[in-house]
């Protein structure tokens, strides 16, 4: 099945225009990384799919689980299955952990019809989601991400990844900033949630996560397009050579 | 300028009522101070100043017709109680400048006038206990005197009516206040004067809803080394109602402190105004003192106006103030939505969590809903 698909996206932030035309289709039981330098688009990217505000689309298509998102809000698009993981995970000040996510899961069943999680049941999954991410359940009772670490902010991203089970992960840059002990914990998790139903695309600058996950595609994306696509050796190519080294596609 | 005469005239006229008002005289506490200052002060001019965003002549108009209420004092644990038609054995014991209150806030000086209803309240307990509740409709004035070395801690609920508590915090003595405002149809002054003596300290924590017309003043006088003054809370202000908040923190005395936080949010129709003056005297050097204020408009016709203002008359302090007014966090916004929480519940989340960055008391949290 396929979980997106991209075809010649064109689109603009604040009206000058960063993706210059992408493909790209992702299915289910795939893990896809995109690579590229500082300024790309990747992030860029990632906000478009997710349809935050000032991120328009100007050109092309965008298909989520075979629908296209024109018109469909953010949540709209959280509910049928995208996860944006965030590059710069953001503080929410005044609001815990444990409310933000009973209240995100809570969304989710109640937009496929079921009853919001029990209490007991929620706090089992997130103290075992918590320990497996080698997270303290103080994390739970404390405000979103406000005066957590580079690490602890990532690990809480990839907690709710674990927690509302996507269908398809787009996680920007959620290797940056750690240390290897970190990348480790975060890239298991990371191994858990892939399954045959659902599937990842790494955004990174780094080659390294790709020592800890194996992936099936790995594209390289220079000034708002893709230049070339490849499996994980692609990845070792860009290690040794640098992306100027590529040459445009 | 034909308009300005007629609004002179209207003031003259209010202040005359005012002045003539026959009111039952109170052992321990003179009227003719209050009296004697208005009729040399006068009335301020409306919707300038001060009053710019409150309706004066409403709130005095409002005083002139109020009654008296007993009922006000609930719970009391370690206080000395006395009514104001019982003549008291410590009514010397009060000091003459609890009627100094500055000028600014000439609605002190009306309930001063006008009160018909109070009490004073001495602790007689190192650590003491105090409910005071609604007296909705009355005109009131407390006096409150923290002794030496004592704790003492008031909750206080006021919907409408004029209240005013003057508090006397002797050296070494605590003082924790918490006072919640409920949402009311009807018209409210409250105003609470605190005077600080050497090291003591003072926890002021407030919580409000709006109401018709809403002004509360909090009058904060530091007259002892080494005093200290923590005020904060916040306000939720919706649909057409009216909320207008004044801190005067005066540093008068050298290396005192304060620090204040407060939140506000305007929804609907609704007016808020916060106006934090921090003034340090001459001979209050080595001093420090902070304020933030933030406000959040959650409707395109909600009003928040906030106005810092720092009098500063010595070189050897430590300042920062700061109020801002603006809308709810984008990226916040995003975020949450982003994790399928749909954009009425994530700005509902929002919004009580930049509340609950200032609300901590029981009885703000169970008002505001947090
Ligand atoms: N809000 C914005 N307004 C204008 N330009 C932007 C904005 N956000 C990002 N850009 C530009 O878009 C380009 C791509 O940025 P980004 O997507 O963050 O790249 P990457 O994530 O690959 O480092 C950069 O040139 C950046 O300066
Ligand atoms: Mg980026």
């Amino acid at each position: 099945m396929k979980l997106l698909e991209l075809r010649g996206l064109v689109a603009s932030v604040d009206e000058k225009q960063i993706l210059n035309g992408i493909d790209l289709t992702v299915n289910a039981g795939e893990v896809h990384a995109i690579m590229g330098p500082n300024g790309s688009g990747k992030s860029t990217l990632s906000n478009v799919l997710a349809g935050r505000d000032g991120y328009t689309v100007t050109e092309g298509d965008i298909e989520l689980m075979g629908t296209p998102v024109n018109g469909m809000s953010v949540e709209e698009r959280a509910l049928t299955g995208l996860f944006l993981g965030f590059q710069h995970p953001i503080e929410i000040p005044g609001v815990t952990n444990m409310e933000f996510l009973k209240v995100a899961i809570d969304s989710h069943r109640i937009s496929i019809g079921e009853e919001e999680m029990n209490t007991r049941d929620f706090m089992v999954q997130v103290r075992d989601i918590s320990k497996r991410l080698e997270l303290s359940t103080e994390f739970l009772k404390r405000f979103v991400n406000v005066g957590f670490s580079g690490g602890e902010k990532k690990r809480n991203e990839i907690l709710q990844l674990m927690l509302l089970r996507p269908r398809l992960a787009f996680l920007d840059e959620t290797d940056s900033g750690l240390d290897v002990d970190a990348l480790q914990v975060v890239a298991k998790g990371i191994n858990e949630f892939r399954s045959g139903d659902n599937g990842v695309v790494l955004v990174t600058h780094y080659q390294r996560l790709l020592n800890y996950i194996d992936v099936d595609f790995v594209h390289i994306m220079v000034n708002g397009t893709i230049v070339k696509s490849g499996d994980a050796q692609l990845a070792h190519e860009v290690e040794a050579q640098g992306y100027a080294g590529l040459g445009k596609a | 300028m034909a308009v300005t005469q007629t609004a002179v005239a209207a003031q003259g006229d209010l202040l005359n009522r005012l002045l003539e008002k026959e009111v039952q005289e109170t052992p321990w506490l003179d009227r003719s101070a209050s009296r004697s200052k208005l009729n040399c002060v006068g009335l301020p001019m409306p919707w300038k100043g001060r009053w710019q965003y409150t309706d004066f002549q409403a709130l005095v108009e409002d005083a002139l017709t109020l009654d008296g209420s007993e009922d006000a004092l609930q719970a009391c644990d370690g206080i000395e109680v006395n009514r104001l038609d019982q003549p008291s054995s410590e009514a010397q014991a009060i000091d003459p400048n609890t009627n100094e209150v500055v000028s600014e806030f000439p609605l002190v000086d009306v309930n001063g006038l006008l009160f018909r209803s109070g009490t004073k309240l001495d602790t007689t307990a190192q650590s003491a206990r105090l409910s005071i509740t609604d007296a909705t409709g009355s005109v009131d004035r407390h006096l409150i005197s923290v002794a030496e070395d004592a704790n003492l801690q008031v909750e206080e609920s006021f919907r409408s009516g004029n209240r005013v508590t003057l508090c006397y915090v002797r050296q070494n003595a605590t003082l924790e206040y918490a006072l919640t405002m409920p949402r009311s149809e009807k018209l409210g002054y409250h105003c609470i004067v605190v005077w600080l003596a050497k090291d003591s300290t003072l926890k002021l924590h407030l919580a409000s809803k709006g109401s018709q017309i809403r002004r509360n003043d909090v009058i904060v006088n530091t007259i002892g080394k080494n005093a200290s003054a923590t005020l904060s809370g916040g306000w939720l202000v919706d649909e057409r109602d009216h909320l207008d908040t004044q801190i005067y923190m005066n540093h008068r005395v050298g290396s005192t402190h304060s620090e204040q936080s407060f939140h506000g949010v305007v929804d609907d129709r609704a007016r808020s105004a916060f106006s934090g003056f921090i003034r340090i005297d001459r001979d209050a050097s080595a001093s420090e003192a902070h304020l933030t204020n933030r406000n959040i408009a959650l409707s395109p016709l909600a009003r928040a106006h906030a106005q810092p203002e720092l009098e500063i008359y010595t070189d050897d302090v430590i300042c920062s103030h700061g109020a801002t007014t603006g809308h709810l966090d984008a990226d916040s916004l995003f975020m949450m939505r982003s994790r399928g929480i749909d954009e009425d519940s994530a700005r509902a989340m929002l919004t009580k969590g930049f509340l609950r960055q200032v609300v901590h008391s029981e009885g703000g949290t169970s008002l505001l809903q947090l």
